[in-house]
């Protein structure tokens, strides 16, 4: 992972795929790089007072590019476990 | 009235030395060598036993006479399908470009010119119909050293520019366009018809030839548009945003992995960068004048 001022670029070594992602987002994606979540541990954390909902929403679209979670608007109960 | 005299056409069998690299280029067909001897410089011209790639420019087997065509052979293999002989000298620069974009994947190679000006590289990435080799001919004539119109050749120790110059390629309008900007420039054979429309190109200055073996490290990025009746305009893009528009110029960003990643990042972490908007020549090259210096 990669940081500018506006936004992070990430390489995913699994598929050679680049994304561009928020810095909130990347920052996440650290925190799971140390601790993995799974999907429900995750969503506790992100429902925590520093993200509204709308913040919750674009940071879990996010992560879902890159495949550590599955998107918001599909079905929760297939959700992979999230390992980076 | 004296007629101008052409440069004596390049020998049959010759090694080129572009940039980094060494060509074997066997040029079957008379109008080859004669664009070959318009457009390259001599000092091009070197002898040895090595050479990265071995190319051949010459007529497939039976199309000799009865609508000729020409045939771009790499090592003996044929990559592409003959074309009218009429558009040979434009095969062998295309098929060049390809030999470079295909094999040499030491270097991250993007489509994008590349030009340097006080010892630094300005990388304009851009796809076809941006108005990007009519912006590099005629910077490349006012004070820009030329390193390539097609490929930059981004080194992964250093991220340092390689120059690979080659002949400018010209189509359609921006052909007449360089011929009145550039009075007195050298330009090679008309290729009409081709699958880019009628192709041309222009002989690099001379500068460019001679030093062709001073590197250079990024300094600039800017993305070229030609808009008809547009202000020469920079406006600085994001960095993340630019480093994906980079990655999809990448000739082969994606095979090169993690280490494709990391040139481009620190590329994109090190130069300035913008869009660049332009609907006159004269307008771009006085902005560039003010605009990219060190």
């Amino acid at each position: 992972m990669r940081r500018f001022e506006d936004a992070a670029v990430v390489l995913d070594e699994a598929t050679g795929d680049t994304h561009r992602m928020s810095l909130l987002a990347a920052n996440l994606l650290d925190t799971l790089r140390v601790e993995p979540l799974e999907p429900s541990q995750l969503a506790a954390r992100l429902v925590e007072p520093d993200f509204d909902t709308d913040q919750c929403f674009a940071l879990l679209q996010e992560l879902s590019v890159l495949g550590l979670v599955t998107s918001p608007d599909d079905d929760t109960s297939a959700s992979p476990a999230i390992s980076c | 009235m004296t007629t101008p005299r052409l440069p004596p056409p390049f020998p049959a069998d010759c090694l080129l030395e572009l940039g980094p690299f060494r060509v074997h280029v066997q040029a079957d067909l008379p109008e080859v060598r004669t664009g070959l001897g318009l457009l390259y410089d001599r000092c091009c011209l070197v002898t040895g036993d090595f050479a990265d790639y071995h190319v051949r420019l010459a007529s497939p087997r039976g199309r000799r006479w009865v609508r000729p065509q020409a045939q771009f052979y790499f090592d003996g293999h044929t990559p592409f399908k003959p074309l009218p002989r009429e558009q040979a000298y434009a095969m062998l620069e295309w098929g060049l470009n390809w030999t470079v974009a295909a094999h040499a994947h030491r270097y991250l190679m993007l489509h994008a010119a590349v030009l340097e000006r006080h010892g630094f590289a300005l990388v304009m990435p851009a796809p076809p119909g941006s108005g990007k080799s009519t912006l590099t001919a005629a910077l490349s004539y006012h004070g820009w050293r030329l390193f390539s119109d097609e490929i930059a050749l981004i080194d992964r120790r250093d991220g340092t520019l390689h120059p690979m110059p080659r002949p400018v390629s010209l189509k359609n309008a921006s052909i007449e366009v360089i011929r009145d900007f550039l009075p007195g420039c050298t330009l090679g054979p008309i290729a009409r018809d081709t699958a880019k429309g009628t192709v041309c190109h222009l002989k690099p200055h001379a500068d460019s030839y001679l030093r062709m073996k001073q590197t250079a490290p990024p300094r600039w990025i800017a993305f070229p548009r030609w808009v008809e009746g547009a202000a020469a305009t920079l406006t600085p893009v994001p960095r993340a945003q630019a480093f994906m528009r980079l990655a999809e110029q990448g000739f082969n960003y994606s095979l090169l992995g993690a280490s494709g990643f990391e040139t481009l990042a620190d590329m994109t972490a090190s130069c300035e960068i913008y869009d660049f908007q332009y609907g006159d020549l004269s307008e771009a090259l006085s902005l560039f004048e003010r605009h990219f210096t060190p």
